[in-house]
């Protein structure tokens, strides 16, 4: 089969004890798995750029950890894995520092919770990690085969009670109990293929014994899921019927999951592979399950690093976005002033050819203004004494006049005496006939005595309009 | 005390603060100054089409005003330094009151007002006389050639009745003298 270009978020990979390499990715709610004849085959077509993985996801064999499963005073997972730390001590006499652990939870009811516990040595982790970073490749999170098996059964056929899994392979079989679809017990047992017909017996022996103990802790008919050849199957299955009571179990058989090759006329024997695909298959199908949140295997020192270099990538992210807003905002400003330069030049070459003859033009304007301005109303002072003389009543006589020309109006003062107060107010009314001094207000009168009587000394403004 | 052994809201009152402090100064270094600039250079434009638009208007009315101006220019046209042109102006006033019986008691040169493409010649005459004839200056002043105008009078009344105390400011409009 010739595939395109592979890029995805997750994928999950196998490397056999053989030198195998068995790649799973997911797309959609199908998940493929390719088989690389060695690592080196995968490395390849990772430097080549053909697959492009953000995150790997690889397992660590059952028989590496130590699997306990435990009770703790917690509402949920995410409690119960903080409270693990605690408990390690009384479950392994190993430093803190020298093991890994993670948790799936088993059940949880009435504020307490049963989880399964999964520890292993740094060192193991590191030997395991070893050959997966001799092609490039530094793992996102580290499960257990025994949780990717149960993610792959429970994907395969869903089911809310009690189950059995049971994987049966030419070498070994791995049996699997779990409720409500979380794991709780995991027997793994290795045998010659010489044995095969014993071996089967022993495996009909274990499920009897399974069954009856998962029949005592919960309610409901008991699943049975196997997977293996067709021969074993059918052997597997007249075994079991012996014993079988219908009423308290079923049996379900499930197909391998395909495995298809990166090349072409590759040879290999796909019998030996079907735990390690189906292994794949499962870590790919766990991945968004919320129970295996708390299950990365990861040592701490990796964890940490690679937090740091997420917490990096973001602090990096946001400074080059922060500057290139910056940035934007800068040349927006700066294409906005150049614009308007452009403009400025634009007029000024407008400008330019006009600009001797408009000045000449603008000076001779001003200048005609300017004359206009001085020889308009230019009689007004000799009109401004004609109306004085002309209208101004006998009693009154004017002692003092000031004349202020302005832009377009003219303000006169006046200071002058009458013979009596109604005398000096009447003189505004009197003037009212006038042309220019119709506005006379008299705003000051004062009696004073004199000899031989008394005189009123009045003050008046005028504000003669331009017309 | 180091930012690690800091509290929670310590630490986000601190980068809020640091945040800020970056957000003014890149404010300060990389935008105002484009700010400034785009605020000037707006400015300068306004100024730019406002002065197009006057000049050419201007170039609409050129033939009037050019004709308007031909007419005027003898009365403004002047020559020599501004010295001389005050002496002129001093000259014309003087040949106008010398014919009269006024009593003269000081002329005073005001400061030369320059304005954009002329200049205003001022100067303060103080006299003493009879009304009617200052009645006479007035109307002679109201009458010259030149465009001579009377821009302040202060008139008063001196013991003697007839007798009169007279201030004026007296301004003239100058071209600018071609040299």
């Amino acid at each position: 089969m010739k595939f395109d270009r592979i890029k995805t978020e997750w994928a999950s990979l196998r490397l056999t004890p053989e030198g195998h390499a068995i790649f799973c990715t997911k797309s959609g709610d199908s998940t493929s798995c390719i088989y690389f004849e060695t690592s080196e085959r995968l490395k390849q077509a990772i430097d080549k750029k053909k697959i492009v993985v953000k995150n790997w996801l690889i397992s660590v064999p059952n028989s590496y950890c130590i699997t306990k499963s435990l009770e703790l005073p917690a509402d949920n997972l995410n409690e119960a894995s903080r409270m693990l730390e605690f408990e390690l001590a009384s479950l392994v006499p190993i430093p803190l520092e020298e093991i890994v652990y993670g948790c799936t939870l088993i059940k949880c009811r009435d504020s307490l919770s049963s989880v399964l516990v999964y520890i292993l040595k740094v060192t193991a982790v590191e030997d395991i990690l070893e050959p997966y970073r001799a092609i490039g490749i530094q793992p996102g999170k580290v499960m257990v085969d025994s949780s990717a098996l149960n993610s792959w059964f429970n994907a395969n056929e869903k089911n809310t009670g009690p189950a059995i899994n049971i994987l049966f392979e030419n070498s070994r079989y791995t049996i699997l109990t779990s409720m409500d679809g979380s794991l709780r017990t995991i027997e793994e047992t290795n045998f010659l293929d010489s044995e095969n017909k014993r071996v089967k017996e022993q495996l009909a022996n274990e499920v009897f014994y399974l069954k009856h103990e998962l029949s005592g802790l919960a309610q409901g008919q008991i699943v049975v899921r196997i997977v293996a050849s067709k021969e074993d199957i059918r052997e597997i299955q007249k075994l079991l019927n012996m014993d079988s009571n219908e009423n308290i179990s079923k049996t379900n058989v499930l197909q391998y999951p395909d495995l298809v090759f990166w090349e072409e006329k590759t040879e290999c024997q796909i019998d030996k592979l079907h735990y390690d695909t189906i292994v794949a298959n499962g870590l790919l199908r766990g991945i968004k399950e919320p129970g295996f949140k708390y299950l990365n295997l990861l040592p701490k020192k990796i964890l940490k690093k690679a937090q740091q270099k997420k917490l990096l990538i973001n602090y990096v992210t946001t400074g080059v976005l922060l500057m290139f807003l910056v940035l934007s905002l800068w040349l927006n400003f700066v294409v906005m002033n150049w614009r308007v330069v452009r403009a400025c030049h634009k007029i000024k070459a407008q400008i330019a050819p006009i600009e001797h003859i408009a000045t000449s033009v603008e000076s001779k304007r001003q200048c005609v203004k300017a004359i206009q301005k001085q020889l308009s109303n230019r009689e007004q002072i000799s009109r401004i004494f004609t109306e004085l003389y002309e209208y101004s009543p006998k009693f009154i006589s004017i002692s003092e006049l000031k004349f202020r020309s302005r832009t377009d109006e003219a303000t006169i003062n006046i200071k002058g005496q009458a013979k009596s107060l109604s005398n000096a107010f009447e003189y505004s009314d009197v003037m009212k006939e006038t042309e220019l001094l119709n506005s006379i207000q008299i705003i000051n009168a004062q009696q004073i005595p004199r000899p031989g009587g008394s005189i009123v000394e009045f003050k008046a403004d005028c504000l003669v309009r331009s017309n | 005390m180091e930012f690690k052994q800091a509290k929670r809201r310590e630490k986000i009152l601190g980068m809020i603060t640091l945040a800020v402090l970056v957000g003014l100064f890149v404010f300060t270094i990389v935008i105002d100054p484009q700010l400034k600039q785009h605020k000037n250079l707006t400015r300068d434009l306004h100024y730019l089409q406002i002065t197009l638009t006057k000049m050419k208007s201007d170039l609409l009315v050129k033939d009037r005003i050019n004709k308007i101006y031909s007419e005027i220019e003898p009365l403004i046209a002047t020559s020599g330094t501004e010295q001389q042109q005050i002496s002129a102006f001093t000259r014309q006033l003087s040949d106008i009151y010398s014919k009269l019986n006024v009593k003269i008691k000081t002329v005073k040169i005001l400061p030369l007002a320059n304005e954009n493409f002329y200049k205003r010649l001022s100067v303060r005459i103080e006299m003493e006389g009879h009304v009617r004839d200052f009645l006479g200056f007035i109307e002679a002043i109201e009458k010259h050639s030149n465009p001579i105008r009377i821009e302040q009078f202060d008139l008063k009344a001196q013991e003697s009745r007839d007798n009169l105390y007279v201030s004026m400011i007296i301004t003239k409009v100058v071209s600018e003298s071609k040299t």
